[in-house]
This record gives structure tokens, C-alpha cells and sequence, in this order.
């Protein structure tokens, strides 16, 4: 840490919005100051801020908590909103404001517009393993024959068979995954302004995706990702979580013109 | 928290959030996602980040695929064919949640300083998820 500012607070920042209606949450801050959260005016946005101690680098798992609560509670109450990654902090007001509010002006309004009306719907979609290890077996006759000779011997006498049985496994388990996770984008992505696929998938994870929508889709959209689970059927689960602040949406990197690294620690 | 089950499928859940509901599906939105300010500090999180990439299943790799092998032969495939809705019955919480809480459960770790579980750890956890502890600050 660098003891080289004198004054004990810092500003940390969760987002930047527009159109704010109904004022301003009354949520914990991130840090649990005991300050509440409160608004930066800019020329055309406001950012959404609170107090942090001065001090404060580590934050706890109820912290991750707080900042997605005050983006969440501010999503309902405005017309766009940029969220922030998790942990960003001003050293005070007054830079934020020179730095971010002034002078990434034109990139911020290009966000701002980009998201007017539009949230994120965060779609995660996982096999059942006993079913699709079923169908896989059923499906692929080197396998069941693999599968049934290194059951019948000892695991020692069975490495190499085993090694091999479990890449024949993770290659038809990878081509169900494309498969399908094609098949439910071609029907969910056009209902999207957007959308973005995670690269790495978890070990059972059919499709990881978030997708940009307008507002007035979400309903239709949920009906569409409903629809998509029936015919999965019971072998894969379904969860989608919406309306989300557009986190996948507005992931680039603002890079200062004059980075304050004295402070940035 | 509020979950919310809508829509006609058993085997989709639709949560709508709010203030106070889990982070268990959005945990890598808020972590991996978002604007990001170059050279403003990002509070210390580096121990969080490092395990949500380590619950993540390098998919190839011998060890992955010993791991393969190991389910597909403990496939009970005559009960399969008999009584699949049976394993089903668990729904949601055993499948996509099981997979994401343990994800959560990592962050509450390294939260408390305990550091990154070594990979047999990672194994054994993944089985208990469904009885681990579903509290969330």
C-alpha cells in the first residue's frame, strides 16, 4: 500500500448511468462503510459511487455481494447503465470525475448508447452426466467395448484403456457440445441485440452464453429458452438468470492517457 | 434466495434477481466481466480469480480423461434404461447449481485466506456439493 495520500478515503465505483428515475438506492456500500451510495455528476451521466476506506484493498465475498446489489437495484431505475467490473476505486471524486467523466467522455457515451434499454441475459446450460454418459455409450460401440473390458479387469491392468476410453468419452461429450449448443443458439441468438459464448467450458457444460437484449424481449425470451429446454429434454439443465446489468456487454478496457501509477498500486 | 421457477420446463429454472439473491450464477459475470479501468486499482481479489479458473475442467488431459473413464463406468446402464426419471428427481438443485456452487464455495475459501485447494480436493468437493452448505452471507 502507499501511504502518499493524506486523505483516508477512496472512491469505488460501480457503474455509469443515465436516466436515473427514482432516485438512488438505499443499499450497503461495497466495503460496508456505512456510507450510502451516492452519484458524480458528469455532463451527460452520472457514476455511481461510494465512500471506501482509504486502506482498502481486500475485499470479502459479501462485497461481490454488495456491488451487484446496487448495479441490480439501479438497472430498474435506469435508462442505461455501464456496469464496472468488481473492485475498481478512485483515489477521490475529483479525479474520477477529470479522468474518467471528462475524459473518456466519447467512450463512455458510445457504451451508454449501446446499452440504452437493453440488459443481459445470462443463459447456463449442463448435461445430465448420467444421461448423456448413457446415450454416449449407446450411441458408440467402442466405448460400450472399452467400457465393459476395463470393468472387468483390474484398474492396473487398464491405464492406457482407460486413458483411451475417457478421450473417446470427452470427444463425442465435446461433439454432443457443439451440436447442441448450435442448435439452442440458432434459436435464442436472434432474439438478441447480441451475444457472447464462454470459451472454456466447465466439465458438463453444454452452453455458457450471455445475451444482449432489449428490454421489452425478456419475456419472449424466457419463453424461447423454456421452449429450447423442452426439447433438450431431461438430459440437459437450463438455468437463465435476466434482467442482468449488460456486464458481457460492455467488457473492454479504458487504458488513461495518463496512468496514475503512483497511486495504482 | 429468490428463485423463481417460471416457464413450462422441468429442467429450466428462470431466476429473476434482486438485491440479496445468491451469486451463484453471476459470480463470473462480476468478476470476469464489466468496464474495466486501466490504472486504477481493482481491489485485491487475486486469490478469488485464480480459484474460479481453477474449477474449470481443463478438458484435455489424461487426468480429465482417467476422470471420464471413471464416470462412465460407474454408469449403473441397466438401472438407466429402467429408471432414468428417478435420477431426475433431484432437478435443478443436483445438477446446474451443484456445478456452479462449488464455484462460490471456492470464493468463500479464498475469502478466508485458506488458499487454493490442490486438485484431489477439487475432486472430493465436487461430490459433496449437494450436501455442502447453502448459506451465502
Amino acid at each position: 500500500m502507499h501511504e502518499s495520500r493524506s486523505n483516508s478515503t477512496a472512491t469505488y465505483l460501480y457503474g455509469i448511468a443515465r436516466g436515473l428515475r427514482k432516485g438512488l438506492p438505499a443499499l450497503p456500500a461495497v466495503g460496508d462503510s456505512g456510507t450510502g451510495i451516492r452519484a458524480i455528476e458528469g455532463d451527460s451521466c452520472l457514476a455511481i459511487v461510494s465512500d471506501a476506506p482509504g486502506s482498502f484493498v481486500e475485499a470479502a465475498a459479501g462485497d461481490l455481494q454488495r456491488h451487484s446489489d446496487v448495479l441490480q437495484e439501479l438497472l430498474g431505475r435506469t435508462a442505461a447503465l455501464v456496469p464496472l467490473r468488481f473492485g475498481t476505486v478512485y483515489p477521490d471524486d475529483e479525479t474520477l470525475r477529470r479522468d474518467l467523466l471528462e475524459a473518456r467522455r466519447d467512450e463512455l457515451e458510445a457504451l451508454l448508447q449501446r446499452v440504452e434499454n437493453r440488459v443481459e441475459a445470462r443463459l447456463k446450460a449442463f448435461y445430465v452426466e448420467e444421461s448423456v454418459l448413457a446415450e454416449i455409450v449407446a450411441e458408440q460401440p467402442q466405448i460400450a467395448g472399452l467400457r465393459q473390458r476395463t470393468q472387468a479387469l483390474p484398474a492396473d491392468a487398464t491405464y492406457y484403456d482407460r486413458i483411451r476410453l475417457g478421450e473417446l468419452v470427452a470427444s463425442a461429450l465435446e461433439a454432443k457440445r457443439r451440436r447442441d449448443g448450435q442448435g439452442m443458439l440458432a434459436h435464442l441468438a436472434p432474439m438478441a441485440v447480441d451475444h457472447v459464448v464462454e470459451e472454456e467450458p466447465h466439465e458438463w457444460a453444454l452452453l455458457t452464453a450471455s445475451f444482449l437484449l432489449e428490454r421489452s424481449a425478456v419475456d419472449d425470451f424466457h419463453s424461447a429458452v423454456s421452449s429450447v429446454a423442452d426439447d433438450a429434454e431431461q438430459r440437459v439443465q437450463v438455468r437463465c438468470v435476466a434482467p442482468l446489468p449488460p456486464y458481457s456487454f460492455v467488457s473492454v478496457q479504458l487504458t488513461p492517457s495518463e496512468p496514475e501509477a503512483a497511486w495504482a498500486s | 434466495m429468490a428463485v423463481a421457477a417460471r416457464g413450462t420446463s422441468q429442467n429450466y429454472l428462470y431466476r429473476a434477481p434482486g438485491p440479496g439473491s445468491g451469486l451463484v450464477d453471476v459470480l463470473d459475470v462480476i468478476l470476469d466481466k464489466g468496464l474495466v479501468i486501466d490504472a486504477y486499482v481493482r481491489v485485491s481479489l487475486v486469490g478469488i480469480e485464480l480459484l474460479t479458473i481453477d474449477a474449470r475442467i481443463v478438458i484435455a488431459s489424461v487426468d480429465t480423461y482417467l476422470k471420464f473413464a471413471q464416470a462412465v463406468n460407474r454408469l449403473d446402464i441397466a438401472s438407466q434404461e429402467g429408471g432414468l426419471p428417478d435420477l431426475l428427481e433431484g432437478g435443478m438443485e443436483s445438477g446446474a447449481e451443484g456445478k456452479t456452487k462449488g464455484a462460490l464455495d471456492g470464493v468463500k475459501e479464498a475469502v478466508k485466506g485458506n488458499g487454493k485447494p490442490d486438485s484431489d480436493e477439487d475432486e472430493d468437493e465436487e461430490q459433496e456439493q449437494d450436501e455442502g452448505d447453502e448459506s451465502e452471507d
